[in-house]
C-alpha cells in the first residue's frame, strides 16, 4: 500500500502539516533549528579550535624551547627577572613581540640593549612569535 | 702551538689554544673522566638532545657545546682519547660528589651571605635588605631599603637602581663580644649619591639592628644613564665586604663608568678599600703618593669578589672583563690593577661618552682578543708595573662574580682550591658560562695549575656569591633568588 501524500485535502494531513509547520516555527522561534544545526558547528569549530591550540601549543612549546636556550639565564624560570635584568612576566604578546623585533633591528630600548640585540639578532619571525606565545602564556 | 692534552701524574690536562672555548674545554674534561655524568646539568640536557654518537668525543662535538674552535677541539678530543682518557677516571679530577639542598628560595636577588658559628646566616637582597636565617629556619627581617614593609629598622635612603642596591655583607670576627654587621649598599643621603659601608650592632635577640655608623661614605654612584651596554645609572659599584685574616676589613669599589675613577688617586671607585673596623685607613697600606689611604690596591674595572689564600693569608680578586677577559688576580699592597679606560691615550681616540670601556664597536660582537688589544683589562704597556692576573679566562668575559678557598678534609682533592663563581653573560656569540670553577692554584699562589669546571647537582645559574659556611659545605647564592647548599659526600 502505497502512502498518500499529504493533500491539502485530507485534514489529516493538513493538520500533520500545520502541527508540522507550527512546529517548525515554533523552532525557529525558539532557535531549536540552530540547535539542531549546532552538532555540525561544534565539530567544525573543535576542530578549528583544535587546529589552533595544536598551532598555539606548537608555538608554546618552540617558544619555551627558544627561551630555555636564550632567556632563562637573566629573565629566570619565572619571567621575573634577576639583578638588573627586567621582568617579562605579565607582559602581553604583542609587547613581546615589538620589543624582539625592535632589538632585532639594533634599536636602542635601555640600558641592556647591547646584550638584548646581540640576542635577538638571529630570531626569525617565527622565533618572535614562539617566544611571546610561550611567555605571555606561561608566566602570568 | 695546537692544542693538545697529556697526561700528567694521573691527571688529564689540557692545553689550549686560544680558539677553544672554555666552556668547552671544561666540557672535555669532564666528559672523557666521567661520561655523561661528569657534564653539569646543562651540558648533559644538550647531550640528550642529540642523537646516539659513538664515541663521547663524538658527542660533544655533536653537543653544541663546541660552537667554536670546534676543528681544533677535534684535534684535542682525538688527542685526548688516544692517550687513554678513560684511565682517567681514577685520576681523582672532578671527583668531588656533592649533594644538595635548597636553604631559602624565592628571594629577590640575594646578593651576599655571612655566617656565624652556629650557622646563623645573614643575607643581603638588592632592592630589600639585611636579613637573618636563624638556626631554627626562622627568618627575620632586619634592614629594610626603602620601599619595603616589615623590616625591623628602616633604612629609607638606601635604594636600588640598575645594578646598585644592597650588596655586600660581613660579620665582625668578635661578633660574639661587639655584635658588629657591615653591610654595603647605595644610599640618597648625599648628593650626588654614593655607595655606603656600614657598621650596625645586631640585637640579642637577632630581630633588629641599630647604631648606624656609615665608616665609608664616599664610594661613587653613577647618577645618569650614558651611552654603554648596561649603560643605565648605578653601573659598577663593585660591592664585596670581607674580613682578611690580618684583621682589616677589605672593600671591591668599580668604575661606574667614569673615565676618571680607575686611576684617580682619590675616587674610591676601582679601588680595594682596606680599612679597619671604624672606616680608618689600615696604616700598612702603601698606595702611591697622594692616594687616598685607604687604597690597598686601585685601577680596577668592578671587582665583586675577593678571597684569602688560606696559607698565606694574601688577598686575590676576581672581577668582570668588559666583552673579553674576566680577571683572576692576586694582590700587591699599592698594586695598580691597570685598568684605564680614559679615550685620547694608549692608542685610542674618543669613545662614546668619554669612557672606551666596552671600545671598540661596544655593541656588537667581536673577536675577544681584538678587544683586549684595544682596551686591556690589564694595560701592561702604559702601565708596566700592573698587577698581571692569573687568570684571564681564556680571554672571555663571563661574569666571574665571587670566589672563596673550599677548606678541610671533606672536600678531598679539592681541599685547599679556590672556587670562582660566573654569572653568565651570552654576548657577541659568547657562551653564557655559568658555572663554578674550581682553580688549583701553583705551590707559590701566584699562578694557576688547573681549573675544573664544578660538575654541579643542580642546574646552574647566575652564582653571584660563594661562601663556605662553619659547616664546612659550600653556599652559592643566584641571583634568582635562590642560596644554595653544596655538601661533599
Amino acid at each position: 500500500m502505497e502512502k498518500a501524500a499529504p493533500d491539502s485535502n485530507d485534514p489529516g494531513a493538513k493538520g500533520r502539516e500545520s502541527r508540522f509547520a507550527s512546529a517548525d516555527r515554533a523552532a525557529r522561534e525558539s532557535g531549536e533549528e540552530d540547535r539542531m544545526k549546532m552538532p555540525l558547528m561544534l565539530a567544525a569549530g573543535a576542530a578549528l579550535a583544535m587546529s589552533l591550540t595544536h598551532a598555539r601549543a606548537g608555538e608554546v612549546v618552540a617558544g619555551e624551547e627558544r627561551y630555555l636556550e636564550n632567556c632563562v639565564n637573566c629573565h629566570g624560570k619565572t619571567g621575573k627577572g634577576m639583578a638588573s635584568f627586567p621582568a617579562v612576566a605579565g607582559r602581553d604578546p604583542s609587547y613581546i613581540s615589538e620589543r624582539l623585533t625592535t632589538y632585532r633591528a639594533k634599536e636602542m630600548v635601555g640600558p641592556n640593549s647591547a646584550i638584548m640585540m646581540s640576542l635577538a639578532e638571529d630570531l626569525s619571525d617565527e622565533d618572535i612569535a614562539n617566544l611571546a606565545a610561550y611567555i605571555a602564556s606561561t608566566f602570568q | 702551538v695546537p692544542p693538545f692534552a697529556d697526561v700528567t701524574f694521573g691527571k688529564l690536562r689540557i692545553w689550549s689554544s686560544e680558539q677553544v672555548p672554555y666552556d668547552a674545554v671544561t666540557a672535555l674534561k669532564n666528559l672523557l673522566t666521567h661520561g655523561a655524568s661528569g657534564l653539569n646539568v646543562r651540558q648533559q640536557q644538550q647531550l640528550r638532545k642529540q642523537p646516539a654518537q659513538r664515541n663521547p668525543g663524538g658527542d660533544l662535538m655533536n653537543s653544541g657545546l663546541c660552537r667554536r674552535g670546534s676543528t681544533s677541539l677535534f684535534a684535542m678530543v682525538t688527542a685526548a682519547m688516544a692517550l687513554g682518557a678513560p684511565a682517567l677516571a681514577q685520576s681523582g679530577m672532578n671527583t668531588t660528589s656533592l649533594s644538595h639542598s635548597v636553604v631559602l628560595s624565592d628571594l629577590e636577588s640575594p646578593w651576599d651571605v655571612a655566617f656565624l658559628d652556629d650557622g646563623t646566616m645573614f643575607f643581603t637582597e638588592k632592592c630589600k635588605g639585611l636579613s637573618v636565617l636563624m638556626p631554627s629556619g626562622e627568618v627575620n627581617a632586619l634592614l629594610g631599603m626603602t620601599g619595603t614593609d616589615g623590616y625591623a629598622t628602616p633604612a629609607d635612603d638606601l635604594f636600588c637602581e640598575g645594578q646598585a642596591g644592597m650588596m655586600g655583607v660581613a660579620v665582625d670576627p668578635a661578633f660574639a663580644e661587639n655584635r658588629r654587621i657591615y653591610v654595603y649598599s647605595t644610599s640618597n643621603m648625599s648628593d650626588p649619591h654614593t655607595n655606603r659601608l656600614m657598621r650596625f650592632v645586631v640585637s640579642d635577640d637577632f630581630t633588629s639592628v641599630s647604631d648606624r655608623t656609615d665608616i665609608v661614605d664616599d664610594v661613587p654612584y653613577k647618577m645618569a644613564a650614558s651611552d654603554h651596554p648596561f649603560g643605565g645609572p648605578g653601573a659598577h659599584n663593585g660591592g664585596r665586604v670581607r674580613w682578611g685574616p690580618d684583621g682589616y676589613l677589605y672593600l671591591t669599589t668599580g668604575d661606574n663608568h667614569n673615565p676618571e675613577i680607575p686611576q684617580s688617586p682619590t675616587l674610591m671607585g676601582s679601588k680595594v678599600l682596606r680599612i679597619d673596623a671604624d672606616g680608618n685607613a689600615a696604616p700598612e697600606n702603601s698606595p702611591p703618593e697622594g692616594f687616598d689611604p685607604r687604597t690597598y690596591t686601585y685601577g680596577h674595572r668592578n671587582v665583586q669578589g675577593i678571597t684569602f689564600h688560606p696559607e698565606n693569608g694574601t688577598p686575590i680578586v676576581v672581577e668582570h672583563g668588559p666583552w673579553h677577559t674576566d680577571e683572576t688576580t692576586v694582590l700587591v699592597n699599592g698594586g695598580n690593577g691597570g685598568w684605564d679606560p680614559r679615550p685620547n691615550m694608549a692608542g685610542r681616540d674618543d669613545c662614546p661618552d668619554d669612557y672606551c670601556g666596552y671600545s671598540p664597536n661596544q655593541m656588537d660582537g667581536m673577536n675577544r682578543f681584538e678587544r683586549a688589544a684595544f682596551m686591556p683589562m690589564t694595560d701592561l704597556e702604559t702601565y708596566p708595573d700592573a698587577m698581571v692576573p692569573i687568570w684571564e679566562n681564556n680571554g672571555w668575559s663571563q661574569g666571574s662574580a665571587s670566589t672563596t678557598f673550599l677548606t678541610g678534609e671533606q672536600w678531598g682533592d679539592w681541599d685547599g682550591t679556590m672556587v670562582v663563581g660566573l654569572m653568565g653573560i651570552g654576548f657577541g656569540g659568547t657562551a653564557f658560562g655559568m658555572r663554578i670553577d674550581v682553580m688549583e692554584l701553583g705551590d707559590d699562589g701566584m699562578s694557576v695549575a688547573d681549573v675544573t669546571e664544578m660538575t654541579l647537582p643542580m642546574e646552574p645559574g647566575r652564582f653571584r656569591s660563594l661562601v663556605q659556611g662553619p659547616d664546612g659545605s659550600l653556599y652559592a647564592v643566584v641571583d634568582e633568588g635562590t642560596i644554595h647548599k653544596l655538601t661533599p659526600n
